[in-house]
């Protein structure tokens, strides 16, 4: 790095000021952060809807109507699905990351780049419409019939839900050609960052499974308006025909939500335990496995839908399949871990956090999978947690550890440890108070999505409902900690946790076209063993 | 990015006219074939094999994949690879329903939809003199048609 | 600003280090594009063979009825072909274009604009055909769903609004067969093929002004190459369409 690079520069953030500054910005790491900034605000509101839902569950007896209630789920499952979950990680960590990571100056297309943010505005825009007109309470899945013939705003959430999809796919498109095209010399594709081959895998299902989805919402407005007849069971079609659609990008795409999750993991549990990965290769394999096989499952959410027992049989025995390739994730995780200088700190907290919970998200999703065991806990509490703890508690969690991992390079500025430290933890007692109870409820029998209920499942429910407080709680003070940071912390050095993939190369925060000279790539991104990082560092 | 290579490959006149001309004669093909009266079956799965034929020109030349990158290539034959599971998966899902336990349909779901209005009176079933089947008519009784919906309740008419 | 990208043609966005890096990531992002539209399409066409499955004999009867016009798809056949190669062509010209401006370049230029105005003029043509069949379809109220109001083939609509089945001549209902299933398909797959090439038409007339400004040489003319591509991909799609809903009995 030339000498005059590092000090009293402009950087990417004060170059220029003024909200059309930012709005019309086409730098991926003003989108990065705009999208964060957005998608953060939208979990607040899904968040709120969360609460309402745990609220009404306090006790046995109605507080909320039925139908209230049914919008409060709804709208809590939507908005955190397809305004939160599917960009989190990409469009906001991704977006910043990746020309850093690659040693480019942008992305392939920063047009385009700024057009998926304003899509996702739009659709956004329609999503709060929904909210605004009273809601809607089809559930996230929007299911046939009732969503084609009942139910309250439909329209404006499927075009919503539709919009967004757009964003999806031009995002993932810019990131499969800017992962393609835009690498520094010298990074091959085995020294390319683990986060990079999860966003890799992650925007080929985004371009190969999100239009399935656009394809179906537009069936179902259709079929709203006109009667078209391919859903409705009442002219002739078959909703389960519909779950097929849904389920063809609804299964895949819960891996373009938990794919970046794995791959900031992959990069936190090396850097801060001071090791070389164990097993990059089995790593990245199995990240674009998952991605192949994702696409080969959908069926297990249709297991007592009406589909044939044959093909759920199929379905069942593909989906343990999956299994294979995330348990390799883990397991080298941990790998990682052993005999390591670990650093016990936020970062550290949270990534040990993902691994426990992402853990029991895994295994539990095996009875789920298998035909017998799913007929009994099908649409139980058990599944309501199984997949909070993989999509909800993984994909935040590692957002969080993220945002915690790179905030010194997105804004230059050091967080509290001191506070960061407790914080995780509690975090993490309050998420597992708020689900763990759930698993136990679900498979005595408490259904999902019901506004009453028995009194023998109030204690684990009551038990559910102050984890979801308490949790929601911490979340302010991760909040609070993050923004305190940017008043009162101290300024970042370029390279505070001694990386060696290129984003740590360049000024923190990083100037405005991300590097002065090309960034030649010489060692790989997890090399600690094998160099010691801090001569490295000096000798440039 | 070390080699350079990109002159664009310029495709010959005569090789876009031959595609052209190919394309036009299978068009004419699967025409004549279709008035033919084949059974569907065959039918289908001629037409289809045309149709192939002439996408597989259309991307080969046309669109010069015979002179592209493996890498999109690979990204096109992957998106016909999901679509194909998509098609393939779905579709033996619906020859293979009922197969373990029986179950209620579409089909079933519109006879059940059939003897309500059975019951409601907008259509009348008798039963035929074939065993095991049913007459119905729907316009009050003066014609009548075979075993097109099995009522469970037609006792009262 | 480094100085390296003082020398760089306009039309060389300073992140890419080579012109080629550039046109091969266009490339790829195209590509990338029309696999998603590859997916797209498939929803569609997958409802039609599970609705042809079902229903297969009404498929064979609109056949039979003779209900779409077998005459006018295959004249659009022709008409979107005949576009396909002007765009072949018109790619191929955008390649012969010289960097340097001299006659040469003029003279390519001005081809390219022609055929890319042939292009789109066989777009409208297929769509001033469509646009006659689908009048045709309002008027005999062989329409989707349920606004199907065809009355030589009408279909049983109970007071709850289900529509059971086709009404045969001798007063009864027939449960398999579902003409208002087979228009609501061919709706909807022709008429999301319609609105690609409404689409196509004009992107190809925004490339034809494009060219008329001045811009597109044989380095640079990825825009030119894509939407050529996209265009291709119509036609690809239409040659599915076109058996599947006219030919096959």
């Amino acid at each position: 790095m030339n000498a005059d690079a590092t000090h009293d520069e402009s950087n990417y953030l004060n170059a220029t000021s003024g909200f059309k500054s930012w709005f019309w910005s086409v730098d991926h790491k003003r989108l990065g952060i705009m999208y964060l900034a957005t998608i953060l605000s939208f979990f607040l509101i899904g968040g709120s809807f969360a609460m309402l839902v745990r609220y009404e569950l306090l006790d046995a007896a109605p507080t909320l109507s039925a139908s209230n209630y049914n919008k409060a789920f709804t709208l809590h499952g939507a908005i955190m699905v397809f305004l939160v979950l599917v960009p989190a990680i990409p469009a906001s960590l991704g977006n910043f990351l990746i020309p850093l990571m690659l040693g480019a100056k942008d992305v392939a297309f920063p047009k385009l780049n700024r057009l998926s943010f304003h899509i996702y505005l739009f659709g956004a825009f329609f999503f709060v419409t929904t909210l605004v007109l009273g809601g809607v309470d089809t559930g996230w899945t929007f299911y046939t019939p009732y969503s084609s013939k009942y139910g309250t705003n439909v329209i404006t959430a499927l075009s919503g839900a539709f919009i967004l999809g757009f964003s999806s796919i031009l995002t993932g498109l810019n990131f499969v050609v800017t992962i393609h095209k835009m690498r520094a010399p010298g990074m091959t594709w085995t020294k390319l960052p683990l986060f990079l081959w999860a966003m890799y895998a992650t925007s080929l299902i985004q371009i190969l499974a999100t239009p399935v989805i656009a394809v179906t919402l537009v069936l179902l407005m259709v079929e709203r308006f006109l009667g078209i007849g391919i859903f409705d069971p009442a002219l002739g079609g078959d909703p389960v025909l519909f779950q097929h659609f849904f389920w063809f990008y609804s299964h895949p795409v819960v891996y373009v939500m938990i794919l970046p999750a794995f791959g900031v993991i992959s990069e936190t549990v090396t850097i801060h335990s001071r090791k070389h990965i164990f097993g990059y290769t089995a790593i990245a394999a199995s990240t674009l496995s998952i991605a192949a096989v994702g696409f080969l499952v959908w069926g297990h959410h249709m297991f007592l839908s009406g589909q044939s027992e044959t093909m759920g049989a199929i379905f069942s025995f593909i989906t343990f399949g999956v299994a294979v390739p995330t348990a390799i994730k883990v397991c080298s995780w941990i790998a990682t871990l052993y005999k390591g200088k670990i650093r016990w700190n936020t970062v550290m907290m949270y990534t040990l956090g993902f691994l426990w919970i992402f853990t029991i998200g895994g295994l539990t999703g095996l009875p789920l999978a298998t035909l017998s065991t799913d007929v009994h806990l099908h649409d139980t509490y058990f599944v309501v947690a199984h997949f909070h703890y993989t999509m909800m508690g993984g994909v935040l969690f590692a957002l969080i550890t993220g945002m915690y991992h790179w905030w010194p390079k997105m804004t230059g500025r050091m967080f509290s440890e001191k506070a960061g430290v407790p914080i995780a933890i509690f975090a993490f007692v309050a998420y597992n108070l708020t689900f763990i109870p759930q698993f136990i409820a679900g498979h005595r029998g408490m259904p999902r999505r019901y506004h009453e209920y028995l009194p023998q499942f109030e204690e684990m429910m009551q038990l559910s409902s102050i984890g979801s407080f308490l949790f929601g709680l911490s979340l302010f003070c991760v909040l609070f900690n993050l923004i305190h940071s940017l008043v009162k912390g101290e300024k970042a050095p370029a390279n505070p946790w001694d990386g060696l993939s290129l984003e740590w190369e360049t000024a923190t925060p990083p100037i405005e076209h991300n590097f002065h000279d090309q960034p030649i790539c010489t060692v790989g991104p997890y090399e600690f063993d094998d160099i010691d990082v801090k001569d490295r560092v000096a000798a440039k | 990015m070390g080699h350079s290579h990109n002159e664009p490959h310029i495709t010959p006149l005569v090789v876009y006219f031959s595609v052209f001309g190919t394309l036009i004669l299978m068009t004419f093909v699967t025409v004549a074939v279709s008035y033919l009266g084949l059974p569907p079956t065959i039918s289908i799965i001629v037409a289809m094999v045309v149709a192939t034929f002439k996408a597989t020109l259309v991307a080969t030349w046309f669109m010069h994949l015979i002179h592209d990158t493996k890498l999109n290539i690979a990204l096109f034959l992957a998106a016909l690879w999901f679509m194909s599971i998509f098609f393939v998966f779905t579709t033996f899902d619906m020859s293979s329903r009922g197969n373990v336990m029986k179950m209620s349909d579409t089909f079933g779901f519109r006879q059940n939809m059939a003897e309500a209005h059975v019951r409601a009176g907008t259509v009348l079933v008798r039963k035929s003199e074939t065993p095991h089947t049913y007459d119905v008519s729907i316009d009050g009784g003066t014609t009548w048609a075979s075993g097109l919906v099995e009522p469970e309740h037609s006792s009262s008419h | 600003m480094s100085s390296e990208n003082a020398d760089q043609k306009p039309y060389h966005a300073f992140f890419f280090h080579t012109m080629d890096q550039q046109n091969s990531s266009h490339k790829l992002g195209m590509w990338a594009f029309l696999a998603q539209e590859l997916l797209f399409f498939s929803g569609l066409f997958m409802a039609y063979i599970v609705m042809r499955y079902w229903y297969a004999d009404t498929f064979t009867e609109v056949q039979e009825r003779n209900l779409l016009s077998i005459p006018m798809g295959f004249v659009n056949t022709l008409v979107l072909l005949t576009s396909s190669l002007t765009m072949a062509l018109a790619v191929r010209e955008a390649q012969l274009i010289p960097v340097v401006e001299n006659e040469e370049s003029k003279k390519h230029r001005a081809k390219l604009i022609k055929l890319l105005l042939w292009t789109a003029g066989l777009a409208c043509v297929f769509l001033v055909i469509k646009y006659f069949e689908y009048s045709h379809k309002i008027h005999v109220g062989t329409l989707p769903g349920t606004f199907y109001s065809f009355a030589e083939w009408p279909v049983f609509t109970g007071s709850d609004g289900t529509i059971l089945g086709a009404i045969r001549p001798n007063g009864t209902i027939d449960v398999n067969s579902a003409p208002h299933i087979f228009f609501s398909l061919y709706f909807v797959i022709t008429g999301t093929h319609g609105l690609h090439v409404v689409i196509g038409v004009g992107v190809i007339l925004w490339l034809a002004l494009r060219a008329k400004r001045g811009e597109f040489n044989s380095e640079y003319h990825a825009a030119v190459e894509n939407v050529g591509l996209y265009w291709h991909l119509v036609d690809l799609i239409w040659i599915f369409v076109f058996p599947l809903m006219y030919l096959v009995a």
